[in-house]
């Protein structure tokens, strides 16, 4: 009788992963799928992080012999890292933004095969994409740090790891944004353009009105006074202080406020309040949106 | 017609020779200057250097007993295994005089020992020390290539992240005939500065000769030459006139008198820099010994080798997985 | 007595004696239902893309759902598919237990569909990454995987190319393509949108054959297409669709059959002025309405279409209710309304009538409509 309850229970145990198997094999076949066909695009992108490391961190300092290195490796990666930013918009615009509506506008995608769940599918490439970019930021990491022991010897401030785990949650906010995006656009291309306008563009108009508007307010909403943070962290003694988070600038009898980097835990809210009102949006459009 | 064309044909081969023999004369003439001038060698980037071996007990028997090699070679100078490193941020052209000299390679206002003078005393001979003074009474300019670097010193633990010297500066002077300009435009200002009232009674600054200049220089640790090294060092040591130095590759050995006589060898590294120093009792026994620290640099290089083998393997399984499917 | 039942509830409350068109409320017993719409409406704002349609489809079927460009097919498959969602009405799909279950509910326990949907596009990978990957994600044996790649694509004459990019597939290769995911993994339930779109007629054969193949293997197949004739040999029965509506649905030997002793011709010796046509037929419809067959006038909305009237042969076309009674009462009318400045030549039910013929006909009849089908 005993035997025969465990029994039962081994198999309760086993349908029980077996479910879990079945439930998760699409996201994880999805996710890999993914990987396979953004390779290219992850090599691309990884060489042009790479390209722009070693361009604009690297060459002016050994062509140029008067340029002078930074004082200190963190200083060093600091400058280096003001790059990053593009890399991750323009990347994360080319990874993510095909995630809903390229399974609608070009019916490219597996969407029109309706064999796995919608919301499946979109969480594997989602994944997939969010892998692919990481990936790309972290050859841009590897390769800004490489540099770093190349001119200033090991080991890599501990802080440079600290603003890698941040570049990450930015490139979430900047993936959930682009997915956002993709789950209302009609196609691939004006998602792209779309999110570049408004991530470059768009968004700095608005940080600039603001601040003429409301000068000492903090921009808290933006995604822009977020990634300071990025490299900011490095900075050896990083402000408390509110008043040593911001520069005052006197132009024409204008006061205005710079601000240099917000909080730490002000930064990671913004991109996580980011992350997740994207991409609850796009999961209540993706569900109303019909082929 | 015939002679016309015989003459041509010399004036050709002439022509030929002239050039030719200008291409050579050009050649050799660009070898001699090469030979005579010198170039840096250092470039950016960073050098570390570790204390390898200290045996207390010679050093004080040998070297000094009052002075440890902290008193020297700064910071944890005198504990094995601590290390310094020195960042070098950028190079280029300049012009130094006289007062850049004493200011930034002698250190002269270190000499000023302020338990002795009054405030006064320190103001006066600091005046004599002013930038204005010094290019008045020396005008003289000494081409420079000039390393601007941030420097940790000494340290058993691990480096703080600011250096303890933020902007240290190298000098690597083109012509090293012009570090015995210098010491004779020192020794000039020293006698003129010995010679007022304020040193009546007390230490007056050194005169120095090539061998203690040269060894100034040394404990500097600014003291970077230019490409080729043996050449700028035998000419340096040469020119100031050594009698206790001597130059073999790219290492100058000093012979020095301290409690005993003992011999100091300096390395220089392929960007000119001391790389090591090492100082041996008349045994031949090393009493003291600093290294450029290679680690970093191994490590870089074998992630780099096993980022390329990966890389390779990589590439060579697409490869062979494409020409499978073909 | 057919197996599978479709209808519009329209065709449901009106027609009560047409047997090949008849609504069957409730299957034959030992026959499995594995799918149903229930009163199922797409609308698009105003545009009625899909109008009210029940359709039962039995266990080892072939369905043909033949309609112009325009007339719902691709609709009513989207629904199926959960692409779009339906407006009111409700699609149940046999699940594992055996038992009939909303597709709005956990599709996990559902049995396997197999779709190909309008004209396949796919990810520039090769093609057997992609088909790998429809595979895997369906957890198709990991082992047996290559082994079946390698049968479907060979059957389909695509094993040369396996490793090739799809963006170099001719759109042929790639409805091919879209046919092997569709049956990659043994669906139960395989719903094929214009399979034979992009075809050439050597590849539709083989299409054909390949529908064949699954019928014998017990397989459901829902085809939709506009090629009448490509599809309706190896359908069990045809639903005809048109205006989003279903206005016939048969074997193919019954719809002819049924459609053609439902018509009757009435020549004329002379033409009706041009001036009168409209009249004339609208006052031949009033008298005529209760012979006329219903499916026809459900099929043509708004319009009176139990008369039609070709000027070129003088020639009226009448759709009715089939019965004789009612051929000897619509010639009495026909004659009393021409007997004074018309003669009557011919008065007769056509000989043969061919499927695709009415097809095109019952299609003339409707307005032509904008809009994907």
């Amino acid at each position: 009788m005993a035997e025969d309850r465990k029994k039962m229970q081994l198999l309760e145990k086993k349908e029980k992963y077996d479910n879990l198997y079945l439930a998760a094999l699409p996201v994880v076949t999805t996710y890999l799928f993914e990987l396979k066909k953004q390779w290219k695009k992850f090599v691309i992108f990884s060489l042009v992080a790479v390209s722009f490391v070693i361009l604009l961190s690297y060459l002016p300092y050994a062509l140029i012999p008067d340029n002078p290195l930074p004082d200190t490796q963190a200083d060093y990666f600091q400058s280096g890292l003001n790059f990053l930013i593009m890399i991750v918009i323009f990347g994360s615009c080319f990874f993510f933004s095909g995630i809903i509506c390229s399974e609608y506008g070009d019916k490219t995608g597996f969407i029109t095969f309706p064999i796995i769940n919608k919301y499946k599918l979109v969480t594997g490439k989602f994944l997939g994409a969010l892998t692919l970019m990481i990936g790309v930021v972290a050859a841009f990491y590897i390769t800004l740090g490489v540099l770093g022991i190349y001119w200033y010897g090991g080991p890599i401030n501990y802080r440079y790891y600290y603003s890698f785990g941040i570049a990450i949650l930015y490139v979430l906010a900047v993936g959930s944004f682009v997915t956002f995006l993709s789950s209302f656009m009609p196609n691939v291309n004006i998602t792209i353009v779309s999110a570049i306008m408004f991530l470059l563009i768009a968004n700095m108009i608005i940080d600039s009105l603001v601040m003429l508007l409301y000068p000492e307010f903090e921009p808290i909403y933006s995604l822009n006074h977020a990634t300071d943070l990025i490299s900011y962290i490095l900075v050896e003694d990083f402000p408390t202080k509110l008043e040593d988070r911001y520069e005052e600038v006197e132009f024409r009898n204008f006061s205005r406020r710079i601000w240099l980097t917000p909080t730490i835990e002000m930064g990671i809210t913004i991109f996580l309040v980011y992350t997740i009102v994207c991409l609850v949006v796009a999961a209540i459009i993706f569900k109303r949106r019909q082929l | 017609m015939a002679i016309i064309m015989k003459r041509n044909r010399v004036k050709k081969i002439s022509l030929g020779f002239f050039i030719l023999s200008t291409i050579l004369i050009g050649l050799s003439s660009t070898s001699i200057t090469a030979f005579t001038t010198y170039e840096p060698a250092l470039n950016k980037g960073t050098v570390a250097f570790i204390v390898n071996q200290y045996n207390e007990g010679k050093w004080e028997d040998t070297v000094d007993r009052e002075l440890d090699p902290d008193d020297f070679f700064d910071g944890d100078s005198d504990e094995i295994g601590a290390r310094s490193k020195t960042t070098i941020k950028n190079v280029g052209n300049y012009k130094w005089d006289l007062h850049d000299a004493l200011i930034f390679l002698l250190d002269v206002e270190s000499f000023i020992d302020e338990d002795k003078l009054n405030e006064n005393e320190t103001l006066f001979l600091l005046s004599f020390l002013s930038k204005d003074y010094v290019d008045e009474v020396y005008p003289e300019k000494y081409y420079v290539w000039e390393a601007l670097t941030v420097k940790w010193d000494f340290e058993t633990e691990e480096f703080d992240e600011s250096p303890d010297e933020k902007a240290l500066i190298l000098p690597i002077f083109k012509n090293p005939q012009d570090y015995n300009d210098l010491l004779e435009d020192y020794n000039k200002w020293t006698l003129s500065v010995n010679s007022t009232k304020v040193f009546l009674g007390k230490e007056p600054f050194p005169i120095l000769d090539g061998d203690d200049f040269l060894w100034l220089l040394i404990t500097s640790g600014i003291f970077t030459i230019a490409r080729p090294f043996n050449s700028y060092l035998t000419t340096l040591i040469d020119k100031l006139d050594c009698d206790d130095a001597e130059v073999k590759g790219n290492t100058l050995i000093l012979e020095k008198k301290g409690e005993e006589e003992y011999t100091v060898e300096v390395t220089f590294s392929d960007q000119g820099m001391q790389s090591s120093l090492v100082i041996k009792n008349d045994e031949g026994r090393v009493i003291y010994e600093i290294a450029q620290d290679n680690t970093d640099m191994v490590v870089l290089i074998v992630s780099g080798v096993i980022a390329a083998s990966v890389a390779g393997i990589l590439i060579v399984l697409i490869i062979r997985r494409k020409k499978f499917r073909q | 007595m057919s197996k599978t039942t479709m209808e519009s509830d329209k065709l449901d409350m009106k027609t009560d004696k047409i047997s090949s068109i008849e609504p069957i409320e409730k299957p034959e017993t030992g026959l499995k239902t594995v799918m149903r719409l229930e009163n199922l409406t797409k609308k698009f704002g105003n545009f009625v893309a899909v109008n009210n349609i029940n359709i039962e489809v039995h266990e080892g079927e072939t369905i043909g759902l033949i309609g112009p460009n325009g007339a719902g097919k691709t609709t009513t498959i989207k629904l199926i598919a959960k692409l779009i969602r339906p407006t009111s009405g409700e699609i149940l799909v046999l699940n594992k237990a055996g038992k009939l279950q909303s597709l709005n509910g956990d599709d996990k326990d559902l049995v396997k569909f197999g779709f190909l949907i309008d004209q396949p596009f796919f990810y520039d990978m090769t093609a057997y990454q992609i088909l790998r990957y429809f595979a895997r994600s369906q957890n198709y044996p990991k082992k047996k995987i290559n082994a079946r790649l390698d049968e479907l694509l060979k059957l389909f004459k695509l094993a040369d190319w396996k490793h090739q990019k799809v963006k170099t597939f001719s759109k042929g290769m790639r409805q091919k393509m879209g046919i092997i995911q569709s049956i990659l993994v043994d669906p139960q339930i395989i719903i094929l949108d214009e399979p034979q779109t992009g075809l050439d007629p050597k590849a539709r054969l083989e299409i054909r054959v390949t529908i064949r193949e699954l019928q014998h293997q017990g397989k459901t197949i829902f085809v939709a297409s506009h090629m009448l004739h490509e599809i309706s040999e190896v359908c069990d029965k045809i639903a005809l669709i048109n205006n989003g509506r279903i206005i016939a649905f048969d074997t193919i030997e019954n719809l002819e059959k049924n459609l053609k002793e439902k018509e009757l011709n009435c020549q004329l010796l002379y033409p009706i002025p041009t001036s009168d046509i409209e009249g004339t037929i609208n006052r031949l419809n009033d008298k005529l309405i209760q012979y006329v067959n219903h499916f026809m006038e459900v099929s043509t909305a708004d319009h009176n279409h139990g008369v039609k009237y070709n000027p070129e042969n003088q020639t009226f076309k009448i759709y009715y209710d089939g019965k004789k009674e009612s051929r000897g009462e619509i010639l009495e009318i026909f004659i009393a309304e021409f007997k004074s400045n018309n003669k009557i030549i011919s008065f007769s039910q056509p000989k043969t009538s061919k499927l695709e013929q009415i097809y095109l006909e019952m299609i003339q009849m409707d307005e032509p409509r904008d809009g994907g089908g």
